[in-house]
């Protein structure tokens, strides 16, 4: 079986560095399951992002849709959640969102455990694929 | 670990352990991991041995506790720095002036003690973020806005005290203007309340900022005299509708007399919501770009925004050269009314156009709260986080900025020198910044420049940044401009220029600092205040 660092390397980053090849294989490992992700936040002005939410839902994941701004998610859904309980979120975003949900995320012991950047053209912004986990969830 | 200045490896851990005995042992954060959660993410410094960081944090729950960390500080003669959520990202973060400290971090102090629905005020702990306080308000239903600065996610105590701005009303816009009452943990641990506050069973602490003899609130604001632990802020009650007008004017030396009239119409309370100025022929923030011959036209006379041609090409292509967008809260016939006024004011400028804008009856419609700047209508939020940055002045935005924020005159001369200032510097400097700007209207006497500077994650450019924003403040000073707040690696710099009577302000902090925190234990150096002991060596 994979650690969960191979997981997360072999598993996750392959999955959705190309965006759409498959992500079943997060869903087979018996860590950060696809369907145990409260959301995976994909940023609809973004095909890339939309592409990677798509395929984590099919694979069961719950999805939420922002579109560069993560207030209502926070606002809304996440601060009564993570309030009551750290549970894990998964994303492809831009580094403004990520940025937000890292930070906001600390309070709540909660950490980035998994980042990748996948470069943008020169005008454009970056996207990354994310996951945010309790903190004795460290890789 | 990074151990506070002069303090032993032993004694510190000595004070670690009575720390744990005063708010439990999950509440001190020691190991690397959790230190580096109070790094400065847009430190000019990064990855530098001199970039602030922190020796340890302590997150207290109360008062009680925050009296006891404040005993054991001055035991240990342990450098402290209180944060609210450290949210205040280019003017520092929650990363202390002096490399060591050891941070307060006041999170867990997050009660909403009073809202006042009728009398429209509110009570609050340092950990309160906006958020906080606007779901409360939403949960009560009580018709009260809060004024929020751009991002929200900070504390309202935070924000006043470091001086911060909103979108409301003038009254309200002024964060620290409009608080009313603090309790604060002095040095020696003593509990201290201003204002009405001092008076036992006061029925009026957030009513009346007074009190009675020397009002003393602004000396805990930008400061290290203590841990304020309570606050009081008065809040705006929801105004039935909201409208924004605009007038152009078409020449150049029409930018005096816009300037002028808004002036009138902001200090008369006509216009009592921020209003904007902006140029239609030069673009800017939030503006349509300019036409390419303007561009060319620019690049030809080496950014002279009064060139000759340039007022041709204007007058022959009418396009205005000046725009200022004035707003309204209030009654619906009050504000169009003033709207009305404000027309015929600005109607003295030969060639002045007028657009009506935005109306809104309020409460927003769920339509409506998706497409407005949020702050205005008193709600926090993080969109601002979305707008990407990425420009060929800011290759690397995800690293950050700071701000170089001087505070200017109210005029039109004041606006078209100090770009002329500015640009000529960063020609100088051989900077991408500090293009044409206008400037923001925060404050309703004075004019504020707000210019962001990008930090990379290169030393070199780095450094020779932060030369630059040494300089820029000095320039700035020389024409009697000063920044009205900055981030704690250039707070020596800022405090030097304020120096009427060979220092006699920063001599009269030092005066106050040694009296009250003879052990300098509170903030060490910030905005320029050093303690006694530490005094000429961080300069």
């Amino acid at each position: 079986m994979a650690s969960r660092r191979e997981f997360i390397q072999a598993g996750f980053a392959t999955t959705v560095l190309p965006m759409v090849v498959s992500a079943r294989e997060v869903s087979r490992q018996p860590l950060f399951q696809v369907q145990s992700f409260y959301k995976v936040v994909f940023d609809q002005r973004f095909p890339a992002s939309v592409a990677f939410a798509r395929e984590l839902n099919q694979l069961g994941a719950p999805i939420h849709a922002i579109d560069g701004d993560i207030t209502d998610l926070w606002f809304h859904e996440l601060h009564a959640v993570w309030k009551k309980q750290p549970v894990g979120i998964a994303g492809m975003t831009a580094h403004g969102p990520l940025f937000c949900l890292e930070r906001l995320g600390w309070d709540y012991g909660m950490r980035v455990v998994f980042r990748a950047e996948h470069p943008a053209d020169i005008d454009a912004e970056p996207l990354y694929s994310w996951i945010i986990a309790p903190k004795q969830e460290q890789l | 670990m990074k151990l506070p200045p002069g303090v032993t490896s032993k004694d510190f851990a000595d004070a670690l352990k009575q720390l744990e005995g005063a708010v439990g042992k999950s509440w001190v954060f020691s190991s690397d991991e959790d230190v580096a959660l109070y790094r400065d993410a847009y430190s000019p410094f990064w990855g530098e041995p001199e970039e602030r960081v922190a020796s340890a944090a302590v997150a207290p729950d109360g008062v009680e506790q925050v009296q006891k960390v404040v005993k054991i500080a001055n035991t240990y003669k342990i450098p402290i720095y209180p944060i609210s959520t450290g949210k205040n990202l280019g003017y520092g973060g929650s990363a202390p002036n002096l490399s060591g400290s050891l941070v307060l971090d006041l999170k867990r102090m997050n009660r909403i003690l009073d809202v006042n629905p009728r009398n429209h005020s509110a009570l609050v702990e340092p950990g309160v973020s906006y958020f906080d306080l606007y779901r409360y308000i939403q949960e009560k239903g009580y018709k009260l806005w809060i004024d929020v600065p751009d991002p929200g996610w900070g504390s309202p105590i935070g924000n006043s005290l470091d001086h911060g701005g909103g979108y409301l009303q003038p009254m309200y816009r002024n964060h620290f203007d409009s608080h009313c009452g603090m309790e604060v943990v002095l040095p020696n641990g003593e509990l201290l309340r201003t204002g009405m506050g001092a008076l036992p069973d006061a029925q009026t602490w957030q009513q009346y900022k007074f009190g009675f003899g020397p009002w003393i609130d602004g000396m805990f604001s930008q400061s290290n005299l203590g841990v304020v632990t309570k606050m009081g802020f008065w809040l705006m009650p929801e105004p039935d509708a909201y409208l924004t007008g605009t007038v152009t004017v078409p020449k150049y030396g029409d930018l005096i007399p816009l300037v002028d009239i808004l002036t009138f119409l902001e200090n008369s309370g006509v216009s009592n919501a921020m209003p904007g100025l902006g140029s239609p022929l030069l673009g800017g923030f939030m503006m349509p770009p300019p036409a390419p011959e303007v561009t060319a036209l620019l690049q030809k006379t080496g950014g002279d925004i009064s060139s000759p041609d340039l007022q041709k090409y204007a007058q022959d292509k009418s396009v205005p050269y000046w725009s200022c967008t004035v707003k309204f809260y209030g009654p619906v016939k009050g504000i169009q009314a003033h709207w009305e006024y404000a027309k015929e004011k600005f109607s003295a400028i030969p060639g002045a156009k007028f657009q009506d804008g935005e109306f809104y009856k309020l409460p927003l419609t769920p339509e409506q709260f998706k497409q407005v700047h949020k702050p205005e209508f008193g709600i926090p939020s993080l969109e601002t986080f979305s707008i990407g940055a990425r420009s060929a002045i800011n290759p690397n935005p995800s690293a950050g900025h700071i701000w170089f924020s001087p505070i200017i005159p109210r005029t039109g001369e004041a606006v078209l020198e100090a770009n002329k200032v500015f640009s000529k510097a960063a020609k100088d400097f051989g900077l991408p910044v500090l293009s044409f700007s206008l400037p923001s209207t925060y404050w309703m006497r004075a004019f504020i420049f707000i210019f962001g500077f990008p930090i990379t994650h290169d030393v070199a450019t780095n450094k020779k940044n932060r030369e630059s924003f040494k300089k820029l403040i000095q320039i700035a000073a020389e024409h009697g401009w000063g920044e009205y707040r900055t981030a704690p690696a250039f707070q020596d710099a800022v405090m030097e220029t304020y120096s009427f009577n060979n220092h006699a302000l920063r001599r009269f902090h030092e005066t106050i600092k040694d009296a009250v925190d003879p052990n300098g234990i509170i903030s060490a150096g910030r905005y320029g205040i050093w303690p006694k002991h530490l005094r000429g060596t961080k300069a």
